[in-house]
């Protein structure tokens, strides 16, 4: 009796938990449609992962929220009592347990680009480059390759490029642009846009490469120079990058094979192509960027030659400013494949991401790097005799990028012309960079530019301040910036930096520059001796134009910060082409030295 | 006493036959070398010890807690259940001799371990500069920030008295300005007052552009005067910069001659740096800063150059490291003894954990009590994280919560806040007052025994058939 009503109770209780079973499985799918609304669905499996990543993906079941909850709460705290030591570590296990959740790469390359790098003092340069370099590469070779849709990630590798590498309010943004350009210059440094559609043409892969009896005979002799050289196609790459670079680490024969295809116009085009293709192949496997898509972005965004528009060049892609582009590029790209879809923040941020590096590019878009000689201190407290020599930077402007920078406000316009908000922030950057544009072309004389833009911003925000002609602008402008902060100091600051930037300009050969930066320098001189010489004719006053020349040409000549064979280039184009301002300067310098100040300035 | 310690005896012996011991000890004896090698933590040499010590002492700390509630419940809830407790408690051994020994049995179990086990961590973090050939710069930065365990003191703050706090209540309400920051019908007067508080506070910290701020210090002793002091703070401004640094201009030494105009008999110490706002920040100056009668000033200056107000958000009477804008710090001991003062910390928590097992183990079946143990246990080791979210709850729910489920947490041992790793890879003295608060698990686990043996005393054994 016992044992057939223990025996009903377990088949109902069977029966149940089956209906039960029955009940909830019915209700996966409406739960599925739900999870995909809410965006919180592996739209499809993780494709060429690692096994580990795999294994932990899956193994963790119900437990891996759990766990990845924890490790961010222990993250988070870290980083409020600014420990740091665990911050890479634990971004690797919860890029490892939640590897779809964009967010997740996000803020953890954010953190190691950003908090985790300025913790570092700026005299460890290095360091601090260590965590910027962590935070992009995590995105660019992780974030973006598990998530190649979110357009969140693309936004955020164009932002650490543009303005924690490109900018300039980092201590050691330097530092950072030069061992950018150290790591992609030999790649890809300085090329020109039709190199870039050679690249594009060259094989895609190993195994087409080869194929081509000439490469295989080039193959070949390498690899029978020095065994560095496999038949695997990426070791063999990466050999030759470093053979390149530094010869010594490989056999004399490997050298004298590179040597020997420099010679006759074949086998220079067989060392040609495979140099084409080791390019194309570095950039799509280390940097993960394709040249079909740069030379796309060189089409869109790159520099316009002022005597010939429809010739396409070349971003600077030693640039950081141009990576972020890319990357943007490249996410509203994808993005975009979605008709559908809704003008997020995060597009419109990816546009501003774009524009930003474009202005940018405008402001100071041309990097010079330059060595520098240092004498530091030796122990005993004296200077060095022998010079050590450092890097630095000079940026300038490519008024170049501006058509194109135009252009992409417009379009971009156009793209959030319902969006009355967006446009109007969007606008008051516009107007900001097209007075900003009319000054910069005024300063270098390319005076046609200047009333092209110009007219361009009467057109687009028809204002009173902007109906003066063009010269009365430029100067209104220039002063504008300076008003709030414009008393004697800031008058020899600027008319001296101005002058002593002139001379550089006339160094390198940028005369219109050099002759607008020393216009530009008398009218402040002018407006200033106006506002305030007449009344406090000893105590504020400046001396006349020459004689500023004079100090600020021995200013110039006294900079640590230009470099000795650059001085000593204008002094010889000085003495080449202005002989007497040579001399004048020269008579002035024997006076200086020999302190007798000289009866009367001489005019330039 | 000789019954317990036979009962004692025989529980190490039957946990060591018991898989799951095996199980976590094995665990143990795998993870923390592979966790020795494979810690990278930031890349450095600090970093990895760091990461190391702070990993190797939470996962020996979790498994040993689970260990101890394992077997402490399977020894006692075991032995009901397959009668063996009949042949023990028909000999001469009280029950109350019983049951201490079962606890006693686990905790040396548990001590044994627990040595053989931080004794490999103190010897990897003690050793491992020289495994990972470590320079010297290195060496420094480690004697100071990690070998070490500096004590920490606090300034005081300047605070707001309740009758400016009522008056400036009162001044918001007839202004009707308090609408602008409250939904003064869902809010309550004590809510109000309490954001009030806090924002007067801050108003009384914040150093203007171009202001100055001096701490003062007394009575500070340090254990090595040729050794060096350390100021750690956390800055907030008002509108933060572009970069999110901030400027600043630090003096720390004996100023009091100089605002008589005199010069110092010890030396001043200027420090201008530059730091990312809202994390916490160290620099050191020699410790002959400090006066001959233990007088130390710490003055900030904000520079103009910054542009917006510098707020130094917490200082208020807790005085917890984490909860402090600012601080002073100074060697006050080794990394050796500071080392055994964490690991009894630990100690401590097994000990209440052991008497929670067994006070559950005596009426509770062992599933049961191993979830009621575990329940505890995780709710004690993250109480302050519950509990701060509960002030995040809805006027009603906090209301609930605040006055149930809190008071029940603040009732158990906050095992979270007396964590020796978060001491130890900082270098910070877990100094007596904390060894103190930390050694109330053991009045805990007292309470807890006297629970279990008044139960157990009590209890019809032959009736129990789980």
């Amino acid at each position: 009796m016992n044992q057939s009503r223990d025996t009903i109770i377990c088949s109902v209780c069977l029966l149940i938990a089956a209906s039960l079973f029955f009940v909830a499985g019915q209700q996966l799918d409406d739960i599925n449609a739900q999870r995909y609304e809410m965006k919180l669905i592996m739209n499809q499996p993780l494709e060429n992962a690692p096994p580990s990543l795999a294994f932990a993906t899956v193994a963790m079941g119900a437990f891996r929220g759990l766990i990845v909850d924890i490790l961010w709460m222990r993250a988070d705290k870290l980083k409020e009592d600014g420990k740091f030591f665990d911050a890479k570590q634990l971004a690797e296990w919860i890029s490892v347990l939640q590897p779809r959740f964009a967010t997740v790469w996000e803020f953890n390359a954010w953190n190691m680009a950003y908090n985790i790098s300025v913790a570092i003092p700026a005299s460890q340069p290095e360091q601090r480059w260590q965590w910027v370099r962590n935070g992009y590469e995590l995105l660019r070779d992780k974030g973006i390759q598990y998530n190649p849709k979110s357009i969140l990630l693309y936004r955020e590798l164009g932002r650490i490029f543009q303005h924690k590498m490109g900018g300039i309010s980092d201590d050691a943004h330097k530092y950072y642009k030069i061992q950018f350009a150290r790591e992609i210059g030999p790649i890809i440094g300085g090329v020109s846009d039709d190199y870039i559609v050679e690249l594009m043409e060259a094989p895609k892969t190993w195994d087409v490469l080869v194929a081509d009896p000439n490469i295989a005979r080039f193959v070949t002799a390498m690899q029978k120079a020095d065994p560095a050289f496999s038949d695997d196609g990426d070791v063999f790459v990466d050999s030759y990058f470093t053979l390149l670079d530094n010869a010594e680490r490989f056999a004399p024969d490997a050298n004298s094979v590179l040597d020997s295809y420099k010679g006759s116009e074949e086998e220079s085009a067989t060392l040609d192509s495979f140099d084409n293709f080791a390019r194309a192949d570095v950039l799509k496997r280390t940097w993960k960027m394709d040249v079909g898509l740069m030379h796309e972005v060189n089409e869109k965004f790159g520099p316009v030659d002022f005597n010939d528009p429809n010739k396409v060049l070349s971003l600077d892609w030693c640039h950081p400013d141009s990576h972020a582009i890319y990357w943007a590029a490249l996410g509203l790209k994808l993005g975009a494949e979605q008709e559908d879809r809704e003008l997020d923040a995060s597009e419109v941020n990816t546009d501003r991401i774009i524009l930003h590096s474009l202005q940018n590019l405008f402001r100071y878009g041309k990097i010079h790097f330059y060595p520098v000689p240092i004498y530091p201190l030796l122990e005993d407290g004296s200077r060095a005799t022998k010079p050590q020599y450092i890097t630095d930077a000079f940026l300038r402007p490519d008024l170049r990028m501006f058509d194109h920078y135009n252009d992409a406000v417009r379009a971009v316009f156009e793209k959030y012309k319902d969006d009355r908000i967006r446009l109007e922030s969007l606008g008051n950057g516009y107007r900001n960079m097209l007075k900003n544009a009319v000054l910069s072309f005024y300063q270098a004389r390319i005076t046609g530019q200047a009333l092209r833009v110009y007219k361009i911003l009467q057109d687009t925000f028809p204002r009173p301040e902007f109906t003066v002609p063009l010269e009365e602008f430029a100067r209104n402008r220039f002063l504008e910036e300076m008003r709030e902060t414009f008393g004697i100091n800031d008058a020899r600051e600027q008319i001296t930096a101005l002058l002593k930037d002139s001379y550089y300009l006339y160094t390198i050969q940028s005369d219109d520059e050099a002759y607008g930066r020393q216009e530009l320098a008398a009218q402040l001189r002018e407006y200033f001796m106006a506002e305030y010489g007449e009344e406090n004719e000893t105590r504020v006053s400046l001396p006349p134009m020459g004689e500023l020349h004079l100090l600020s040409m021995q200013d110039f000549l006294e900079d640590q910060n230009y470099p000795a064979y650059l001085k000593e280039n204008y002094l010889a184009r000085l003495q080449l082409q202005q002989p007497e301002a040579f001399k004048t300067f020269q008579q002035w310098m024997e006076k200086q030295q020999a302190s007798q100040p000289s009866a009367t300035p001489p005019e330039k | 006493m000789r019954s317990v310690l036979a009962v004692a005896s025989n529980t190490i012996k039957q946990a060591l036959r018991m898989k799951v011991a095996l199980v976590f000890i094995v665990l143990l004896l795998v993870i923390l070398p592979v966790m020795a090698f494979s810690a990278s933590g930031d890349g450095t040499v600090k970093g990895r010890l760091q990461t190391f010590v702070s990993y190797g002492l939470s996962l020996t700390s979790l498994l040993l807690s689970l260990l101890t509630i394992f077997t402490a419940i399977h020894t006692i809830t075991g032995d009901i259940k397959q009668r063996l407790v009949y042949t023990v408690l028909t000999k001469p051994v009280r029950r109350y001799e019983y049951l201490l020994g079962k606890c006693l049995g686990i905790l040396f179990l548990d001590l044994a371990l627990l040595i053989l086990f931080a004794g490999g961590i103190y010897t990897v973090a003690v050793l491992g500069p020289t495994w990972m050939e470590a320079d010297d710069a290195a060496k420094m930065e480690m004697a100071d920030q990690f070998y070490t365990a500096r004590a920490s003191i606090f300034p005081k703050t300047l605070d707001v008295p309740p009758e400016e706090l009522e008056e400036e209540y009162q001044k918001l309400k007839k202004n009707q300005t308090m609408d602008q920051y409250f939904d003064t019908e869902a809010v309550s007067k004590a809510r109000i007052k309490e954001w009030l508080y806090k924002r007067m506070r801050l108003e009384k910290n914040a150093v203007a552009v171009g202001a100055q701020k001096v701490w003062e210090f007394h009575n500070v002793k340090v254990a090595d005067p040729n050794g060096m002091l350390f100021v750690r703070f956390k800055i907030e401004v008002a509108t933060p910069p572009e970069d999110d640094q901030c400027y600043s201009y630090w003096t720390v030494g004996d100023i009091r001659p100089y605002r008589l105009g005199n010069q110092s008999d010890t030396p001043v110490y200027p420090m201008e740096r530059k730091d990312p706002i809202r994390m916490y920040r160290e620099f050191a100056v020699p410790a002959d800063a400090i006066a001959a009668d233990g007088y130390v000033a710490i003055s900030f200056l904000n520079p103009p150059i910054n542009n917006t107000v510098v707020m130094f958000m917490e200082q208020g009477n807790n005085k917890n490291l984490e909860s402090q804008s600012l601080a002073l710090l100074f060697k006050a001991g080794t990394f050796r003894d500071n080392f055994i003062r964490g690991i009894s910390i630990v100690f401590f928590r097994l000990i209440f954990l052991a008497a929670l097992a067994c006070m559950a183990a005596t009426f509770l079946s062992f599933p049961v009590a191993v979830l009621f143990s575990v329940v505890v246990f995780f709710t004690a080791s993250i109480s302050g994280f519950l509990l701060e979210s509960f002030s995040y709850m809805e006027a009603g729910a906090g209301l609930f919560y605040n006055n149930t489920i809190a008071l029940l947490i603040k009732g158990l041992p906050q095992f979270d806040k007396y964590n020796p790793s978060a001491y130890l890879i900082d270098g910070r003295l877990i100094d007596t007052d904390m060894f103190i608060w930390a050694s109330w698990t053991i009045v805990w686990a007292a309470v807890l025994m006297v629970l279990a043996l008044l139960v157990f005393s009590t209890k019809e054994l032959a009736r129990d058939t789980s």
